[in-house]
């Protein structure tokens, strides 16, 4: 069974439908990259699986569970408490174009905050978990500092931390790199390319071409709200089937990379 | 210009002003605590997602901020006690306090919500991606942070407070101003009397004031520092 099973997802921002009926699965283990271009749906459609955005029609199913919703006895989905949409939220860990770090508190409190408060482990628990992560993000000599402290690269390494300090079955990357200084990409790449190797499950909003290529097991093209192309990485960045996705794929792979493909 | 310096020196190390220093003090502490409650409050309806709850916080500011103050306190205290055939009939402490208190709750609907308001949405999205219930989020991510915008604003609010309780003189509630309107329509030394007056309000400031610092140290108002030097020798990038 699918660990993400998404089916005929409809989204609208008032009168404009984001999303037009996707359907997609991830198999648990599998990297699976979202790639389109700005304004295809392909953040609001990782920002549904954990229901930060609420949908209007389908559903999404992690790990067999609605996110968010629960059928009432005629069949209907309806919004479900937010306690139970939260417990479901804390095993999906998620990273953010803006890092996000909790700026009132040090880089190992950022890390020990959700598993205290949330999954109720004792401080020093979580401390040791947590200095293990820094640890192995590289950034463990960096516990005691104030996010503003860090560079970029750094603070997106301490929110993969973060999150893995939940021990998620799924990780939604939120173009994790899109607002990073050029020199800086690599050292999250890395971090998220051993995630991969791990065997963690990852679905990645990215205008990173090389990352998709090498890391993920599928590639996953939107255009207009809709999935139009979903192959592996080899297939799609070869020969892509779509005229969209060729398009696509000229203007992002002929452009200099670091100017076209990270949209600040 | 005849300055009565006995008069004035008696008046100033007279224990007369005790008492009422007091009062004014424990009226400006209990009005402001109930302010921040009923902001609180107003705040998170202000923001609430549902219209009639927005509604209401607009009403409640529009016209506690349009009344003068000194009219929402007669009406507590003289005007309620006629209107409801004295059914209510607060004591003149009791009348003022709730007077300032909700007049004072509208400004600082106005603080906190600006407080909240100034705290980056990511903050909240993160927190509730990790898992964290709505109350939860607020209360260890949202909040901490929205304390360092409050509270300056806030400390202003408290020194108004504490001068503003001289209205309270209208409905003869024992507080600085008065004891001294009480002090100088028997001597007329009106100067001198004032001038005494004054410095204790400028003393009560200055203890609010104090306080504040020390709240604000508390709470980290103004930029963070790392509880220890930074290993690398204190090359830190900023990243906004």
């Amino acid at each position: 069974m699918a660990l993400v099973e998404i089916k005929n997802v409809r989204k609208r921002f008032g009168d404009l439908e984001v999303l037009k009926g996707v359907s997609l699965n991830v198999d648990a283990g599998e990297v699976v990259c979202l790639l389109g271009a700005s304004g295809s749906g392909k953040t609001t459609l990782l920002r549904c699986i954990n229901h930060l955005e609420t949908i209007d029609d389908g559903e999404i199913r992690v790990a067999g569970d609605l996110v968010g919703y629960a059928r009432d006895k005629n069949g209907k989905l309806r919004e479900e408490k937010d306690k139970i949409t939260s417990a479901k939220r804390a095993r999906i860990g998620m990273v953010f174009q803006r890092f996000n770090l909790f700026a009132h508190l040090t880089v190992l409190e950022n890390v020990t905050e959700a598993p205290v408060q949330v999954l109720r482990l004792l401080p020093e628990a979580a401390r040791k978990r947590a200095l293990d992560l820094l640890a192995s993000v590289g950034l463990k000599d960096k516990a005691s500092h104030y996010p503003h402290e860090l560079s970029g690269g750094q603070q997106q390494r301490v929110a993969i931390a973060r999150a893995l300090a939940m021990e998620p079955r799924l990780m939604l990357f939120d173009e994790p790199t899109s607002a990073l200084d050029p020199e800086l990409v690599g050292e999250v790449l890395e971090t998220m390319r051993r995630l991969a190797a791990d065997g963690m499950t990852m679905v990645v909003v990215t205008h990173e071409m090389g990352f998709a290529r090498e890391v993920a097991d599928r590639v996953i093209m939107m255009a207009d709200g809709q999935v139009i192309e979903d192959g592996p990485p080899a297939q799609l960045f070869s020969a892509p089937s779509h005229p969209r996705t060729k398009a696509f794929l000229a203007r992002i792979l002929n452009a200099a990379p670091a100017a076209e493909s990270r949209t600040p | 210009m005849v300055f009565d310096s006995k008069a004035f020196f008696d008046t100033l190390f007279s224990s007369i002003f005790i008492v009422p220093a007091l009062t004014t003090l424990g009226i400006t502490l209990v009005a402001m605590a109930l302010a921040m409650l009923l902001g609180f409050g107003g705040a998170l309806a202000a923001l609430s997602r549902y219209r009639a709850l927005r509604w209401l916080v607009q009403g409640y500011l529009g016209f506690f901020r349009g009344v003068p103050v000194l009219v929402q306190i007669v009406f507590w205290y003289n005007a309620l006690p006629v209107l409801t055939n004295n059914a209510i009939n607060l004591p003149a402490l009791v009348a003022g306090t709730i007077a300032l208190a909700l007049n004072e709750g509208a400004y600082m609907t106005e603080i906190i919500r600006s407080g909240l308001l100034s705290v980056d949405p990511g903050q909240r999205e993160a927190a509730r991606a990790l898992g964290m219930t709505k109350p939860r989020a607020l209360r260890r991510i949202v909040l901490p942070q929205a304390l360092k915008v409050i509270i300056p604003p806030t400390g202003n609010q408290f020194i108004a407070m504490l001068k503003t309780t001289s209205l309270l003189f209208a409905i003869a509630v024992p507080e600085i101003f008065s004891t001294g309107t009480n002090i100088y329509s028997q001597d007329f030394k009106y100067f001198e009397v004032l001038a005494v007056v004054s410095i204790w309000y400028l003393g009560l400031t200055a203890l609010l004031t104090g306080l504040q610092k020390m709240i604000e140290r508390r709470f980290g108002v103004g930029p963070r520092k790392s509880r220890r030097p930074p290993a690398d020798g204190g090359l830190a990038v900023e990243h906004g």
